[in-house]
C-alpha cells in the first residue's frame, strides 16, 4: 500500500521542468539533461552509471535495496557574459524526479523517473535600430522561452550473479513556450507581443549493464537511441528532428572501505540532428562527450549516508551552437554531502557545483546548488 | 577536546552549514532570467525584418459623394466678403413673436421699448482688423431654395438694420445690436403680421476675408430679443416689463459660385458637405498573417487647402462597415476613428494614422478594406481638401492632364516570428 502510494505521489508530481539554464542553451533544443541525482552531481557526474537515484543507466536501478523515492531541487546563480553585455541571474527549478524498489521474489527492481532530457529556459533582450520607412528608429527586443523536454522513463533492472542488466523505455515528452515582444522607440509604432507553444514529442530506449569484475571494481556500460522529435507549433507539425545515440562507459574502484572513486565518460552523437536543424534555420549540432571524475569518502564506515563527502568534476562538449565552428564547452568541479535520518527511511543530499561555460565570446560562470530528497517508505 | 566536545563542534557546524544553504535558496527563490542578447548567436528565429508595403486605392474605386449635410445644417454659417475661397452671406429666420403676454390669465398686448440682436462670431481671421458685421432684415419667406442672388438683392442700404462691429481683440464671442426708439420701425412686426423676423448678415473687414458664425444647430444662432411693457394695471416692475427671447426656426448660408467636386480628385468638405470612400486591397501576405505596427494614409492636395486662415478643420477617417457606396455605414467606435487638422494654405500631404483601421481590415471577415473620409465641421467652415485619385496619379492614369500623386496607405509589418526555428 505504502509503495502504491509512493509511486501515485511520483505521478501527480508536478513535472520536472529542466535543469541548468544558460544562455548557451538558446539554440537547437537547449541544454541537453545529464539525468544525475544531486548525490552523482556532487560526484561530477562520475558515479552517475552506477547511482540507482540517477536516470542514465537503467543497470543502476539494480543498486536499490528497497522502495525509493526521491527528488531533486536545483538553484543557479550565474553571471553571463557576451558581446552585448554582462548580467547576473538566477533560477530554480526541479530537474528529476524518481521512484525504484525491487520486486518480490525476484532479482528484479522496477523503475519509474521523470527527468530533464533539454531545457530551454531563457530570455535574451536586445536594443537593434531598424531602417522602416527610410527612417531609423531604435527597436526593444526580448525573446524568452520556458520549458523544455522531459524524460519520462520506465526502466528495471535485473540482477544476476555479478552482473545487473538494464533496460528502460522512454517517452519524450514538453513544451517551449516563446514570447517575443517588440516595442519601438517612436511612439508611433504599435509593441508587438506574440506567443506560441512549439511541443514536442518522441520516444527512446536504452539498455546497460553494471558488472561487477571483483569485490572493489566495476564497469557499466549504457547504449541508449531516442529516434526523433516530433515538433508542434500550436498544435500544428512543423518538423522533426533526429535525437542522438548516446554510449556511456564508467568504472568505479573501491580503493579502500572509506574511499570509492569513478569515472565515466558519455558520448551522444547530437550530430544527427544537425540536417533537420540546418533545415530549420539553426545553426546546427555536433556530437558531444562529457567527461567526468570523482569520488566519495566516508568518515564513517557503519554509517556510509551519515555526511559522506562527495567530489568530482567534469568536463562536457555542448551540442547546440551558437555560431559554426564554436562548440560550446563546460568545465565544473563539484562537492556534496547527505545525510540520512529515520533510520535510513528519509535522506537529504546536497551538492554544490562551479561551472565555467563558453562558446567563443559567450561565457559564463555558475554556481549551482542541489538538494536531493530522499523517502524509503 | 573530548569526544563529546567534537560531536558538539560538529553539529554547530553542520547547522551553520544548512542555514547558509537555506538561505541560498530562499535568495535564489526570484527567478531572473533576463540576459542582454547578442545576434545572430542568441538570436533563435533569426533577425526579424519590419517590412513596408505601399498601397493605392484601387484603381478607380476611390470616389466623392457629395450632399451628406445642407447647408445651414452644420454649426456654423459662413460669411464673407471679396474672399478668395468664397463669397457668402448668411441668413436666419427668428421664430415668430407673439402679440400679446398672458399675465393673471389674460392675453395683453405690449408696447416694445427696445431690442436687442447678437450674433456669435465662432471663427475669423484674426489678422484682418475692422470686422464689422451687418444685420439687414429680409423677406420673412426665407426658407432653403434661398440663393446668392436671392438674398444678395435684399442685403441693400435700406434694409439694413445696425452694423456689429466686431472688436480686433476678440475672436471669438457674441457681438450685440440694441434698437430703440425710431430705430424700432427696422424691426418692427406689425400685429396683421406673422410676427416673424428674417435677418440677413453680411460683412465687411479692412481686408477681404470671411467669418464664421454661430448657427441654430449648435445653439448658438442669431437672438432676437424684445424689451416690452406690458399693457397692465399692475405697476409692478416683473409684470409690466418683461423680455421676449427668440431663437432662428431656420437658418441658412449661400454661396456665389458653389464649388462642386472635381471627379478627377478626392474632396472633403466644403460648400457641397463632400465625403471621400477610398477602397484598397490588402494584399494576401499583409492581410492573413502580418503583424501590423504602423500604417499611415497620405494624401497629397491638389493646391494649398483652403480655407480661412487660423481657424482649424479636421480631416476624420473611419471604418467603413460595409461597401454601400454613398451610404457605407461607418464605424463609430473610437478605436477606429482617426483624424488630423487639415492646415490652412498647407501644400504638404496630410497623413492619417491607420493603424488600427488596417488591423480591422485583418481581423474582420465582413468589414471591407476601405476608408470613409470627411472634413469637420461638415457644411460649416470655408476649408476645402482636395486631394490626388487614382484618376489624377500619372502612374496608374498617365492619361492625367492635372498630375496628382494617389493616395498612398503605407503599411509598416513584420511577419509572424519564425518561433518553430530554433
Amino acid at each position: 500500500m505504502r509503495r502504491s502510494l509512493a509511486v501515485l505521489i511520483l505521478l501527480v508530481m508536478p513535472a520536472a521542468a529542466a535543469a541548468q539554464s544558460s544562455q548557451l542553451s538558446a539554440r537547437g533544443l537547449g541544454q541537453p539533461g545529464r539525468w544525475l541525482s544531486t548525490r552523482s552531481t556532487a560526484t561530477g557526474g562520475a558515479f552517475g552509471m552506477f547511482d540507482p537515484g540517477s536516470s542514465l543507466n537503467p543497470a543502476s536501478l539494480g543498486g536499490a535495496q528497497t522502495l525509493t523515492a526521491s527528488f531533486m531541487g536545483l538553484q543557479d546563480f550565474r553571471n553571463v557574459e557576451n558581446p552585448s553585455g554582462t548580467a547576473s541571474l538566477r533560477d530554480n527549478r526541479f530537474p528529476l524526479v524518481s521512484v525504484a524498489g525491487p520486486a518480490r521474489r525476484m532479482p528484479l527492481v522496477l523503475g519509474l523517473s521523470y527527468s530533464n532530457y533539454a531545457d530551454r529556459d531563457f530570455s535574451f533582450a536586445t536594443v537593434d535600430t531598424l531602417d522602416p520607412r527610410g527612417t531609423p528608429v531604435q527597436v526593444f527586443d526580448t525573446l524568452s522561452s520556458r520549458g523544455g523536454i522531459s524524460d519520462f522513463r520506465v526502466a528495471g533492472a535485473y540482477r544476476l550473479s555479478r552482473t545487473t542488466l538494464g533496460g528502460g523505455f522512454h517517452i519524450l515528452t514538453g513544451s517551449n513556450r516563446l514570447e517575443s515582444r517588440r516595442s519601438f522607440q517612436e511612439g508611433t509604432y504599435l509593441p508587438l507581443t506574440e506567443k506560441a507553444e512549439v511541443s514536442y514529442g518522441g520516444v527512446g530506449a536504452s539498455v546497460g549493464l553494471i558488472h561487477e569484475m571483483s569485490s572493489r571494481f566495476s564497469v557499466a556500460l549504457l547504449a541508449r537511441t531516442d529516434a526523433h522529435l516530433d515538433v508542434d507549433r500550436d498544435s500544428t507539425r512543423v518538423g522533426e528532428i533526429d535525437l542522438p545515440y548516446t554510449l556511456g562507459a564508467a568504472a568505479r574502484i573501491q580503493f579502500s572501505s572509506r574511499l570509492a572513486l569513478a569515472a565515466q565518460g558519455v558520448y551522444r552523437t547530437w550530430s544527427a540532428s544537425n540536417s533537420d536543424l540546418l533545415t530549420t534555420g539553426a545553426v546546427g549540432s555536433e556530437n558531444t562527450i562529457d567527461l567526468s571524475f570523482g569520488g566519495e569518502l566516508l568518515p564513517d564506515i557503519r554509517r556510509p549516508n551519515r555526511r559522506p563527502i562527495r567530489f568530482g568534476g567534469h568536463y562536457a562538449t555542448l551540442p547546440f551552437l551558437l555560431e559554426l565552428g564554436q562548440q560550446p564547452t563546460e568545465v565544473g568541479v563539484s562537492a556534496g554531502s547527505g545525510m540520512s535520518f529515520a533510520q535510513d527511511r528519509g535522506g537529504i543530499d546536497l551538492a554544490a557545483e562551479y561551472l565555467w561555460r563558453s562558446a567563443g565570446e559567450f561565457k559564463e560562470r555558475v554556481f549551482q546548488l542541489s538538494i536531493g530528497v530522499s523517502v524509503r517508505p | 577536546m573530548t569526544a563529546q566536545m567534537r560531536r558538539g563542534a560538529g553539529r554547530l557546524v553542520a547547522l551553520a552549514g544548512a542555514l547558509v544553504l537555506v538561505a541560498a535558496l530562499a535568495a535564489g527563490c526570484q527567478e531572473e532570467l533576463t540576459s542582454p542578447g547578442q545576434c545572430p548567436q542568441l538570436c533563435p528565429g533569426g533577425d526579424v525584418r519590419t517590412l513596408d508595403i505601399v498601397l493605392t486605392p484601387t484603381v478607380g474605386r476611390d470616389s466623392t459623394y457629395t450632399g451628406y449635410v445642407n447647408r445651414g445644417d452644420g454649426v456654423a454659417l459662413l460669411v464673407s466678403n471679396g474672399f478668395a475661397v468664397s463669397e457668402n452671406r448668411a441668413a436666419y429666420r427668428i421664430s415668430p413673436r407673439p402679440d400679446s403676454i398672458e399675465v393673471r390669465d389674460t392675453n395683453r398686448t405690449y408696447t416694445v421699448d427696445s431690442v436687442a440682436l447678437t450674433l456669435t462670431v465662432l471663427a475669423r481671421d484674426t489678422l484682418v482688423n475692422g470686422l464689422k458685421l451687418v444685420l439687414y432684415r429680409i423677406s420673412d419667406t426665407l426658407n432653403a431654395t434661398a440663393t446668392f442672388p436671392s438674398l444678395d438683392a435684399q442685403l441693400i442700404p435700406e434694409n439694413v438694420i445696425d452694423t456689429l462691429v466686431v472688436p480686433d481683440t476678440m475672436n471669438t464671442g457674441t457681438v450685440r445690436a440694441v434698437l430703440s426708439g425710431a430705430d424700432l420701425a427696422k424691426v418692427d412686426l406689425p400685429l396683421a403680421g406673422n410676427g416673424i423676423l428674417a435677418l440677413g448678415v453680411s460683412m465687411v473687414a479692412d481686408q477681404p476675408t470671411g467669418v464664421r458664425i454661430g448657427s441654430a444647430r449648435a445653439g448658438a444662432g442669431a437672438t432676437f430679443t424684445s424689451y416690452v411693457t406690458v399693457d397692465v394695471d399692475d405697476t409692478t416692475t416683473s409684470v409690466r416689463k418683461q423680455a421676449l427671447a427668440l431663437t432662428p426656426t431656420f437658418n441658412t448660408f449661400v454661396t456665389q459660385t458653389p464649388l462642386l467636386p472635381d471627379p478627377r480628385f478626392l474632396t472633403v468638405g466644403g460648400d457641397s458637405s463632400s465625403r471621400a470612400l477610398l477602397r484598397f486591397a490588402l494584399p494576401a501576405e499583409v492581410a492573413e498573417s502580418a503583424n501590423i505596427v504602423r500604417a499611415t494614409l497620405d494624401l497629397v492636395p491638389r493646391t494649398a487647402t483652403p480655407g480661412l486662415p487660423g481657424d482649424i478643420a479636421i480631416l476624420e477617417g473611419r471604418a467603413v462597415l460595409a461597401d454601400l457606396g454613398a451610404k457605407s455605414p461607418v464605424s463609430s467606435d473610437v478605436r477606429f476613428i482617426v483624424d488630423d487638422t487639415l492646415e490652412v494654405g498647407s501644400s504638404g500631404a496630410v497623413s492619417l494614422d491607420m493603424t488600427r483601421i488596417v488591423q480591422l481590415w485583418q481581423a474582420s471577415t465582413t468589414a471591407p478594406d476601405a476608408i470613409f473620409l470627411s472634413l469637420l465641421p461638415e457644411a460649416s467652415t470655408f476649408t476645402r481638401g482636395e486631394f490626388g485619385s487614382t484618376r489624377s496619379d500619372p502612374t496608374l492614369t498617365p492619361s492625367t492632364t492635372e498630375p496628382v500623386a494617389a493616395p498612398r496607405l503605407r503599411i509598416t509589418y513584420q511577419r509572424p516570428f519564425p518561433f518553430e526555428k530554433p
